[in-house]
């Protein structure tokens, strides 16, 4: 009885140990290259405020007047609301802002850069959202 | 005692009602079946109760208010409910809604075989209850076309389709249980995300509700005399407040009432939203009784959509 427990547990838990790398709550570090930090400005697109963390999307026109679309990774919705955004009421889709980013050492598609972001400027005010 | 006292005088009414209406049938002869069959429909309803006037939080602000003695079949029903035994109170004296509260009342036409025959409303229940809806938001013109064309889309427009998806308030309407205790309100509906956990202790609205977005709005209770106030804002545009497409914008806010006379519920909810409302719509009012005995809540079985394509028609909902 116990040798079976024993056997199904550490089933159970070489099942969990191979789950575990994809589900782990990722390290930006992993991802992103921390150590490098610029800032991109231009239009929102889309906010997908979802748990356990939120997307952005902007679009960003460079100086050949070509658009870079950026897709940003941030706090959770209820971390940007405690972070003081107002992302009801004064973030508004279409708008254009600055944020202070650290991109990411792969990008997911050709098309798209991937960057976290560490602060967003909402008319004229700096909210940081993480500092890493 | 007082109930017997009640109900014999009660009694003693009709009987000299009827006796009224027998020497009238006699004294008239042509149309007097007409005159009969209106005078035992009023009898049905307490003179004192003809009036929406007479109904528990019917003193709302709103725009919906019967012509004359009309009632609408929804709250003719709640006015015929009367509460059995005194409201509990808590130490504050303020009534206690804890409590199962179920809505097994007997139905009003009878059992099926009775009065509603098999299978009666089936065909087309929902244009049947379309008609029947005397209490309806009122949207802003722009938006009248698209009520229409959510309520006669398929099915599926609708959020609720589905396996888990939440319904939120104030569709979710009166809470199944409610336990009120050590300053907080518990209230559960038995839907997906039915859980209220809410503070009862005369804090200040949070100025960061207003950025969520979710179901269940972030709640906020007080006291208004004896009747329990929730106001709820940071609501998702995702849930509907009924069934016939009423939709709602994200800056929607709700005002919900509970109200326990005996053993006796009574619940109402106002729906600010200016967004796409005219003006603020006030529901129905609604009763439940508190069920001494409550079941066990099972767990729910796991839901798969599988079958829903047979179960519902896909074309329509009307």
């Amino acid at each position: 009885m116990i040798k079976q427990f024993v056997i199904a547990s550490a089933a159970a838990l070489a099942l969990l140990m191979i789950g575990a790398p994809a589900r782990a709550h990722h390290s930006a570090n992993a991802e992103f290259d921390t150590q490098k930090q610029f800032t991109i400005t231009g239009v929102l697109t889309k906010i997908e405020n979802v748990n356990p963390h939120s997307w952005w999307y902007v679009d960003v026109k460079g100086p050949d007047g070509k658009t870079q679309s950026w897709m940003l990774e941030s706090l959770s919705p209820r971390g940007l609301i405690l972070k003081g955004l107002k992302v009801k009421t004064e973030l508004h889709l279409g708008d254009t802002y600055s944020f202070r980013i650290s991109p990411a050492l792969k990008d997911p598609d050709p098309k798209t850069k991937l960057g976290f972001m560490r602060s967003i400027t909402v008319n004229g005010k700096e909210y940081v959202v993480i500092e890493l | 005692m007082n109930d017997i006292k009640r109900s014999l005088a009660g009694l003693g009414c009709a009987l000299l009602v009827a006796t009224a209406t027998v020497v009238q049938q006699s004294a008239e002869q042509p149309g007097a079946q007409a005159k009969q069959a209106t005078q035992v429909g009023a009898l049905q309803l307490p003179p004192a109760a003809q009036r929406t006037g007479n109904l528990p939080l019917r003193d709302v602000q709103t725009s919906y208010s019967p012509a004359g003695k009309r009632v609408s079949p929804q709250d003719g029903f709640v006015m015929q409910q009367k509460p059995r035994g005194d409201t509990p109170r808590d130490a504050d004296g303020h009534p206690d809604l804890s409590g199962s509260w179920g809505a097994a009342f007997p139905n009003p036409i009878g059992a099926p075989g009775g009065l509603r025959r098999d299978g009666a409303f089936e065909a087309d229940q929902s244009a049947m209850q379309r008609g029947a809806q005397w209490n309806k938001p009122i949207y802003k013109p722009e938006y009248w076309e698209k009520v229409r064309q959510l309520d006669y889309s398929r099915v599926d427009v609708d959020p609720v389709y589905g396996c888990y998806k939440p319904i939120g308030v104030p569709r979710q309407n009166v809470p199944a249980r409610i336990v009120l205790k050590d300053k907080q309100i518990w209230l559960q509906n038995s839907v997906e995300n039915g859980l209220r956990i809410l503070p009862l202790d005369e804090r200040k609205r949070d100025e960061n509700d207003y950025q969520f977005s979710t179901y269940n709005g972030m709640g906020l209770a007080h006291w208004e005399g004896d009747t329990l106030v929730i106001e709820s804002v940071g609501f998702n545009d995702i849930s509907w407040l009924g069934w016939e497409g009423y939709f709602h914008s994200d800056k929607m806010e709700v005002t919900e009432r509970f109200l326990r006379q005996g053993d006796l519920l009574y619940y109402n909810f106002t729906v600010k939203d200016p967004e796409v409302l005219m003006e603020p719509w006030t529901s129905y009012t609604y009763v439940r009784r508190v069920v001494p005995n409550p079941v066990r809540q099972d767990e729910a079985p796991e839901c798969d959509e599988r079958d829903f394509k047979l179960l519902a028609d896909p074309y329509l909902r009307g």
